[in-house]
C-alpha cells in the first residue's frame, strides 16, 4: 500500500534525525559507561528497522509469512470518513484554544459546544434540546474546578 | 498468612468509610453509564477522570478510577444486547448471542444474566487478585535492574502484539512513545531533545498524549460517521431476572468465564476483549447445542460477560505487583499512581499496603454495589443510548480541553492535545494503535533507568540482559509474544470451526 510504504519512509526519517540528536548530545563530564544517548539510540534503531520493514511491508509479509493481527471490531471505524465534521472539529478546537483564555471558560466554552453541535447534528429540530446542555456544562464544570477542586479556570471577558 | 488477614481487614475497614464508599459508588455509576453510551470506551473515561483526581487523596481518586474501569466493563453489555452496538470491544462478542436474545423478547435474561455474571466474575477474580499479587510480589522483590528492564519491555512488546491489527505498526507506536518519553530531563538532570522550550524541560505529561489520543481520538472517530449514522430508538421494558432454567444454564459459564477471564487478565497485553473471544469459543465448544450459539444462547453472554469482567481483577496482578500495565487503561492507572507519588511495583505492597488493601476491598464491594445498581435502574440506562451524539462529542471535546488545562493551567497544552487528538485520529484510521504509545510513555522512565543501571552493572555490556537467566526467559516470552498473532488466530479459528467436535468432547 502506497500510504503504508510513505508513511515507513517517514518513520525511517524519524529515527534517523532522533539519532543524530541522541548523539549530538552533550556527554556528561564524568564519563560513565552509559550516557543519556545510549538508550535513545537504541530508540532510534528500532524506528529505522521498523520504518523499513512497514515500507517494505507486503513484499517481506509473503516471504515471511507475518501474519496480519486478527481483525478486533472498533465503533465508529466504518466506512470513509466525514471530512467536512472532521475539519468543523478540529477548526472549532483551535479557535477554541486561541480564545480559551481571552474570551474565558464559560463564555468560549458555551460558544464552542454551540458550533459543534450546529455543524454535527443534522436533525435541526433537535438543537433546541442541546440549549439547556450548551449553557449549563460550562457552567457546572466551572463551578466543580474553581469551588471543589480549587482549580483556576480562566474568567476572561466574565472575569 | 496472618498479615494477610489484617490487610485484608486494613483494606476493608478503608474502603468502607462513608467518603470512600461514596467514591467506589460515583465511580461504578460513572462507569456504567459510560459504558452503555455508545463511542466512548473506559480508557477515555479514565484519562478524563485523571485532572479531576488530581487533588484528592490517593486512595479515593484510585478507588474512584477502578470503579470507572469495571463499570464500563459492566455497562458496555447493555447497549451491545439491547441495541447491538458493542459500547467497549470487550463487549463485541456479547452482540452475538445477546441481541439476538432481545429480538426474541428475551433483553431481561441476557441483562440478567450479564448483570450476575460480572458480579460473580469481578467477586471471583478480586478474590484472585487478594491471593496471587502478594505472592508475585514477593518473588519479583528479588529482581534487579536487568529483570525490571526485561519485563516492562515484554509489557510494550505483547500490548502491541495483541492490541492491533500490525504487529510492526503496534510497534512504530510503542518506539513514538519511548521517544516522548526521553523528551525532558534525564536521569542525569540533563534536559533532552525539548526543542529549547521551557514547556517541555520536564518532558511531556502523560495526560496529554492520554487525552488528546484517546478522548479526541474517540470523539473524531465519532465526528467522522455522526452525519450519517442510523439513529434508532431503543426501549427495554419487563424484569431483568432470570428463569430458574436459565439460572442452571449460566452458572457454569459464569464460573469457567472468571477463571478464564482472570487468567487471560493476568498475561500481559491480553485484556478482556480476548478474554470474552476465549471464553465464547470455549462455552460454544463445552455446549451441547452448539447450533444454538449465535441465535440466542444464553451461555454466548453469561461467559463472555464473566471473562471481560474477570480480566480487570487479573490485569490489576502485573500492574499493582510489577508496575507493568497490559492495556492502555491499566496504563493510565498506572500514570495517575505515578501523579500521586505512588510507584507500583513489589514495594508498594510494603510500603503503602493501605492503598492497594483498600483498593482491592473497594473493588469487591463495588462489584456488589453494581448488582444492586444495576439490576433496578437498567431502565433507566437504557434511556442513554438515546443521547443524541453531536452532544456527546461537543461534551467530551470540552471535557477534554478542560482537564488538560486544569494539569498545568497553560494553552501550551491545549495545542500540544489537539496535535495528538489529530495525530491519534490518522493514524487510528491507518491502523496504528494508540495504546502501545501510552504505555510506552508511562514506562520509558523507569525502563531507562533500569537499563542505565543493569548496562552499568555490567560495565556498559548489553549482554546483562542475556546472561542473567530470568532476564533472558523474559526476553525470549518478548519475542515469542511478538508471534502471538499466529497463536491467537490459530486458536480461534479451532473454536469457529469444529462446533461439533466440541459438542462431543463437552461435559
Amino acid at each position: 500500500m502506497l500510504r503504508d510504504r510513505v508513511t515507513g519512509l517517514a518513520v525511517v526519517v524519524l529515527g534517523v534525525a532522533y539519532w543524530g540528536a541522541a548523539s549530538a548530545l552533550p556527554r556528561p563530564l564524568l564519563q560513565q559507561d552509559v550516557g543519556p544517548e545510549v538508550f535513545p539510540r537504541l530508540i532510534a534503531g528500532g524506528l529505522m528497522l521498523l520504518g523499513a520493514l512497514l515500507a517494505a511491508g507486503p513484499l517481506l509479509r509473503r516471504l515471511a509469512g507475518w501474519p496480519a493481527a486478527p481483525r478486533v471490531a472498533e465503533a465508529g471505524l466504518e466506512g470513509p470518513a466525514d471530512v467536512p465534521a472532521i475539519v468543523a472539529v478540529l477548526v472549532g478546537l483551535a479557535l477554541y484554544t486561541a480564545f480559551y483564555e481571552r474570551l474565558g471558560f464559560v463564555l468560549s466554552t458555551v460558544l464552542f459546544m454551540a458550533v459543534e453541535i450546529a455543524a454535527l447534528e443534522v436533525d435541526r429540530k433537535r438543537w433546541i434540546w442541546a440549549v439547556p446542555v450548551v449553557i449549563l456544562l460550562p457552567v457546572l464544570l466551572y463551578l466543580l474546578f474553581d469551588k471543589l477542586l480549587g482549580v483556576k479556570l480562566p474568567t476572561g471577558l466574565l472575569g | 498468612m496472618e498479615s494477610f488477614a489484617s490487610n485484608v481487614v486494613t483494606g476493608f475497614s478503608i474502603a468502607a468509610t462513608p467518603a470512600n464508599l461514596g467514591y467506589a459508588f460515583i465511580g461504578c455509576l460513572v462507569g456504567t453509564l459510560i459504558g452503555v453510551l455508545p463511542g466512548i470506551g473506559s480508557v477515555t473515561t479514565v484519562a478524563l477522570l485523571i485532572p479531576i483526581t488530581f487533588g484528592m487523596n490517593p486512595t479515593a481518586g484510585l478507588i474512584l478510577m477502578a470503579g470507572v474501569y469495571y463499570g464500563a466493563m459492566y455497562g458496555g453489555s447493555t447497549t451491545s444486547i439491547l441495541a447491538n452496538i458493542p459500547g467497549e470491544s470487550s463487549a463485541v462478542v456479547t452482540t452475538l448471542d445477546g441481541h439476538p436474545m432481545a429480538k426474541q423478547g428475551r433483553a431481561g435474561a441476557a441483562l440478567a444474566t450479564a448483570a450476575i455474571g460480572s458480579f460473580v466474575a469481578g467477586t471471583l477474580s478480586t478474590v484472585g487478585l487478594m491471593l496471587l499479587a502478594p505472592t508475585l510480589a514477593s518473588v519479583a522483590i528479588r529482581f534487579g535492574p536487568a529483570e525490571y528492564f526485561s519485563l516492562m519491555l515484554l509489557g510494550l512488546t505483547a500490548v502491541s502484539a495483541l492490541g492491533g491489527r500490525s504487529v510492526v505498526k503496534a510497534l512504530i507506536s510503542m518506539c513514538l512513545g519511548l521517544l516522548l518519553g526521553t523528551v525532558g530531563l534525564d536521569m542525569g538532570g540533563f534536559p533532552r531533545f525539548n526543542f529549547g522550550l521551557v514547556e517541555l524541560y520536564e518532558g511531556v505529561d502523560f495526560i496529554i498524549p492520554a487525552i488528546g489520543l484517546f478522548a479526541l481520538g474517540e470523539a473524531l472517530d465519532q465526528a467522522a460517521v455522526i452525519r450519517r449514522s442510523q439513529l434508532t430508538h431503543f426501549d427495554f421494558r419487563g424484569r431483568a431476572w432470570l428463569t430458574r432454567e436459565e439460572f442452571r444454564r449460566s452458572t457454569a459459564p459464569w464460573l469457567r468465564g472468571s477463571v478464564l477471564g482472570f487468567l487471560v487478565g493476568v498475561l500481559p497485553g491480553a485484556g478482556a476483549t480476548i478474554a470474552s473471544f476465549f471464553s465464547y469459543a470455549m462455552e460454544r465448544r463445552l455446549s451441547r447445542h452448539p447450533e444454538q450459539f449465535g441465535k440466542g444462547a444464553i451461555e454466548g453472554v453469561a461467559g463472555p460477560e464473566a471473562a471481560n469482567n474477570a480480566s480487570v481483577g487479573g490485569a490489576m496482578v502485573p500492574l499493582l505487583t510489577l508496575g507493568i500495565p497490559g492495556s492502555g487503561t491499566t496504563a493510565i492507572l498506572l500514570g495517575a499512581f505515578m501523579m500521586f507519588g505512588l510507584q507500583p511495583g513489589p514495594l508498594l505492597f510494603q510500603r503503602n499496603p493501605d492503598v492497594i488493601w483498600a483498593l482491592i476491598a473497594s473493588m469487591y464491594i463495588g462489584n456488589a454495589m453494581l448488582l444492586v445498581l444495576n439490576l433496578p435502574l437498567i431502565r433507566l440506562f437504557v434511556k442513554l443510548i438515546d443521547v443524541r451524539p453531536a452532544v456527546l462529542v461537543a461534551a467530551v471535546l470540552v471535557l477534554s480541553t478542560v482537564g488538560v488545562y486544569a494539569t498545568n493551567g497553560r494553552t501550551f497544552d491545549l495545542w500540544l492535545t489537539l496535535g495528538f487528538g489529530a495525530l491519534g485520529y490518522f493514524a487510528r484510521r491507518a491502523d496504528f494503535p494508540a495504546a502501545p504509545l501510552i504505555l510506552a510513555l508511562v514506562l520509558e522512565r523507569s525502563m531507562e533507568e533500569n537499563f542505565r543501571r543493569a548496562t552499568t552493572l555490567s560495565d556498559g555490556s548489553l549482554t546483562i540482559f542475556l546472561t542473567r537467566p530470568i532476564s533472558a526467559a523474559i526476553l525470549a516470552l518478548c519475542v515469542l509474544s511478538l508471534f502471538s498473532p499466529y497463536i491467537q488466530s490459530w486458536l480461534l479459528r479451532r473454536g469457529n470451526a469444529r462446533p461439533e467436535s466440541g459438542a462431543r468432547t463437552g461435559t
